[in-house]
């Protein structure tokens, strides 16, 4: 009857060589020791519309609460009309006109999702049409969730992305699926373009909020 | 910050919740750790593959149950009790282990209950055997309620004449334990549903789905223990309230027979139930896509991107991402990549991040990736995946089906190394770490500990050509001193277990040289020499054959190995024996997995060790083995044969950070020396197929993540 205990905090004081390099226990205790290390709140600048709106690698803003991330996230990468875009710690977000259609580094992720019928809705201002959403479940399974959704037109609202504010028309987004029902919103400006939204990730993580500029 | 402080608001602010359906009333755990109600059964099943781990205790028995849904209507139960004053008031503790099965011969239906039949320690020494059928009906939406017949120690409160005995009337009489049991460990088949029967039942009612009250009736009436003094029965009635606020725990406390208050604590784990989801690993690099004009481009300018360039780029880029390039074959077109992933336990998944990382290092010209992933420095496949495929189905609905469906893998090259550049030299890692072992649930000690200081290397002459070896030095350990060992018929090899732990510390853990190799294609080979383990050394050598694609693999291993000082030193004992194997797998497609191992064992005994377990997509395997040698059952000791239960998580499952880190449990007696098998490391199957991709459920999910 034996048992070799991994002996995950000690190792991580006590250990060393190369030989223990990149094992489990170390990337546990960096991981816990970056947990308590997060950079000073003073220390980073305050930005404004103007100068992220300017910024020579295109930027979004995007928050995740049930994770307390709000970050600046950066393009690194496009493919047709997807862009990726990556925050300060490694959490990716692809959006296809506004619309995140993978995540990665949250979990729970989007692994992939549909956007034709909302993006038609969207210019529209209005539709039903369905969608898909796939999410990689704890059996390293693509689930593929089916979801019957509608799309109406809120009304004119207010935007506030930093220091300014403007007008946007608000549209929200109901979907269901057989165990599932979630809602997001969308604000979009005159030229029919996503400028905020709040969109449903997972059971678990909930929503995410994006501005773009 | 202030700014995004306020995004963060913002988003907490609007949103409507996410509806999802109300979960049902989950089956509720005894204080045996199987479902049940108090100390009685319910005919219930948990959730398909929920492990869970109880620890229950009342004055007079503390017991510790595994429980394993092991098909949606058949469980199994291990149990370790510790029993104070077991034959009497100060009369010493008896550590005694159990086995149960429960299978539900049907489940619940709108008018009918739900039916179990149960056997409780079936096949210890008896000391809580019972047999149950049982049956549970849902009244309402908060009610259950359970009756049952149970005989042996649930037939013993109340009983009657065996209604069984109308088929025969030899059902009627219970053969005595001790004349059944020996030294325990095989199943009691001539006492199931024998005897004196009784009934018992109870009820469950949901007070809030976090809130339990159970009421029951229990027929068993604690006989030997009110005979010995021990156990005061006062009734037949136990109540109880259970709070489980979520799928994850239950908190049990009961009154109990009038006379004892108990508690019970529950873990439950579920294999499909990974606390991280799809796992926390950092975003993989987006593909970069080929401008339209650049693709047909058949090769590129070396004066401006020379291959040496490209390979010195490749190596560091991957290697950040514990990806080991060994060795670089690359084209106008094409290229091909051996590597060792330390990084994901998922094959496929390190393909996808490799892949998109070589979107960002290579010319447009080069369409074809051809990957060559190594265990124990050999390739094990070849999967060739076109870069147009990359670009076209990244983020696409079906994107995991689609590119594993493009994806071509096949039986890895063999000797086909000429083009290959190598980039990896010999590499020496050393290391010093904490070491820990427990040794669980033995029939002297529940828990024996000893932790100490490890010194390893390991030096990779060639990927496939490793010296390694340890030295461990022991700093606590509470073993039992001045350690004697049992007299046997049989040679005294794991036997000597506790003279190597005491005169072997500080000496050679194991130090090795070892060669794997693959000599033709579909076959795999070893021959590792040295101090192989801490009791043996020697030679020992192993060839396997197994196709890329194949369920089925066989194996054959020879070793001859002399037993080694009890110092752990360079020196052996005169004791050598040659033992080996033929070695039968086959991974059956309804995920359960069987091996066979035929030959001889290292007291020289002949015989076969057969295991089963039942394993799951993201690396979690829970099984069972038992070895029968022609050792007779009465020389073998107790439990008459070596039989045990192992355990497998992935690391990456319980952390949610990449990892190719299992951790392994066994629950088995090592110290007995029939059925012993030599405990070589870098054995064949388990390594080469732990980089199986041929198949989706290789969890082709993770491409990619």
């Amino acid at each position: 009857m034996k048992n070799p205990l991994i002996f995950v905090a000690f190792s991580a004081l006590v250990a060393c060589g190369p030989l223990v390099e990149g094992n489990t226990a170390s990337k546990v205790s960096a991981a816990v020791k970056s947990r308590f290390t997060q950079p000073d709140a003073e220390a980073i600048p305050t930005y404004t519309f103007a100068d992220l709106a300017a910024s020579e690698t295109p930027v979004i803003l995007a928050a995740v609460p049930s994770l307390e991330v709000a970050d600046v996230f950066q393009r690194i990468g496009s493919n047709g009309n997807q862009e990726t875009w990556i925050s300060s710690i490694g959490m990716t977000i692809t959006l296809d006109g506004g619309i995140i259609v993978a995540t990665r580094g949250f979990g729970e992720d989007i692994y992939a999702a549909d956007t034709r019928g909302l993006l038609a809705a969207l210019r529209r201002g209005t539709g039903t049409y369905s969608r898909r959403i796939e999410q990689l479940d704890s059996s390293d399974d693509v689930i593929r969730m089916e979801f019957s959704c509608e799309l109406e037109t809120v009304g004119q609202d207010h935007v506030t992305i930093l220091d300014r504010s403007f007008g946007a028309t608000k549209l929200q987004e109901t979907c269901r699926s057989e165990d599932v029902a979630f809602a997001n919103y969308y604000w979009v400006n005159g030229s029919r373009d996503v400028v905020q939204s709040q969109q449903w990730l997972g059971k678990s993580v909930g929503h995410a909020t994006t501005q773009q500029f | 910050m202030t700014v995004l402080r306020g995004l963060l608001a913002l988003a907490a602010s609007v949103f409507g919740p996410t509806t999802v359906m109300a979960q049902d009333w989950r089956p509720e755990y005894s204080m045996y750790g199987t479902i049940g109600i108090i100390e009685m059964p319910s005919a219930l099943s948990a959730q398909d593959a929920d492990l869970s781990s109880q620890i229950s205790a009342f004055e007079d028995q503390t017991r510790v149950s595994i429980t394993f849904q092991i098909l949606p209507r058949l469980s199994g139960t291990f149990r370790y009790s510790i029993i104070p004053e077991y034959k009497g008031v100060d009369t010493g503790t008896l550590y005694d282990r159990s086995f149960d099965f429960q299978y539900q011969l049907r489940n619940e239906s709108e008018w009918l209950p739900a039916v179990a039949v149960g056997l409780r320690d079936f096949m210890g020494t008896g000391v809580l055997t019972s047999e149950y059928v049982v049956g549970t009906k849902t009244i309402g939406t908060n009610l259950r309620a359970t009756a049952g017949i149970g005989w042996g120690r649930m037939g013993s409160y109340n009983g009657f004449t065996n209604p069984l005995g109308a088929i025969a009337s030899a059902m009627e009489t219970r053969p005595p334990r001790s004349s059944i049991f020996g030294k325990g460990g095989v199943p009691a088949y001539d006492l199931y549903f024998r005897g004196d029967a009784a009934v018992f039942g109870g009820v469950e009612w949901q007070i809030n789905p976090s809130l339990t009250f159970a009421a029951e009736y229990s027929s068993d009436a604690y006989d030997r223990e009110v005979a010995n003094g021990t156990f005061d029965h006062r009734s037949p009635l136990n109540f109880g309230l259970k709070y489980h606020p979520n799928e994850n725990y239950e908190l049990g406390i009961y009154a109990l027979y009038g006379s004892e208050i108990g508690v019970t604590a529950t873990s439950v784990l579920n294999p499909n139930r990974r606390p991280a989801v799809g796992g926390y690993d950092t975003a993989p690099m987006p593909v970069v896509v080929r401008p339209e004009d650049l693709r047909a481009a058949r090769t590129w300018d070396r004066s401006v991107l020379s291959d040496e360039t490209i390979q010195t780029a490749l190596v560091e880029a991957l290697g950040q991402d514990g990806i080991v390039i060994q060795g670089i074959e690359l084209t106008d077109t094409s290229i091909r990549l051996r590597y060792e992933n330390t990084q994901y336990r998922s094959e496929a998944q390190a393909v996808g991040r490799i892949s998109r990382v070589l979107t960002y290092a290579l010319p447009p010209s080069v369409e074809t990736f051809i990957f060559e992933p190594t265990r124990l420095g050999v390739p094990t496949s070849t999967t060739t995946i076109k870069r147009s495929d990359l670009e076209s189905l990244e983020n696409q609905v079906g994107s995991a089906e689609a590119i594993y469906a493009r994806a071509d893998v096949s039986e890895a090259t063999v000797g086909d190394d000429a083009d290959l550049v190598s980039t990896q030299t010999s590499s020496f890692k050393w290391g010093i770490m904490p070491y820990g072992e427990l040794t669980l649930f033995d029939s002297r000690n529940p828990a024996t500990v000893e932790v100490g200081i490890e010194a390893a290397m390991r030096y990779e002459i060639r990927p496939n050509i490793v010296v390694a070896g340890s030295v461990r030095k022991s700093v606590y350990d509470n073993r039992i001193d001045n350690p004697s060992i049992s007299a046997s018929t049989i040679e005294p090899v794991r036997r000597y277990a506790p003279y190597y732990a005491d005169q072997g510390d500080g000496g050679i853990d194991y130090l090795t040289f070892a060669w794997y190799g693959r000599p033709a294609s579909e076959l795999f080979s070893r021959v590792s020499f040295g101090y192989l383990e801490p009791m043996f050394g020697g030679i020992s050598t192993e060839l396997l054959w197994r196709p890329v694609d194949s369920d089925l693999a066989f194996g054959v291993e020879l070793n001859y190995t002399a037993q080694r000082d009890f110092d752990q030193g360079l020196g052996f004992q005169d004791y050598n024996v040659i033992t080996g194997h033929l070695s039968a797998y086959w991974a059956m497609q309804n995920d359960f997995h069987l091996q066979v191992d035929a030959g001889r064992y290292l007291a020289g005994d002949w015989g076969a060790t057969v295991s089963v377990d039942r394993e799951f997509q993201n690396g979690w395997r829970i099984g069972a083995y038992a070895t029968f040698t022609d050792v007779p059952f009465e020389d073998f000791g107790e439990g008459s044969f070596d039989k045990g239960i192992r355990l497998t998580i992935p690391m990456d499952w319980a952390t949610g950070m990449p990892s190719t880190q299992l951790v392994d449990t066994r629950l088995s007696s090592l110290t007995r020396d029939g059925g012993a098998r030599l405990d070589v490391d870098g054995r064949l199957y388990d390594a080469i197929r732990s980089g199986d991709i041929s198949d989706f459920g290789d969890s082709w999910g993770r491409f990619w993540r």
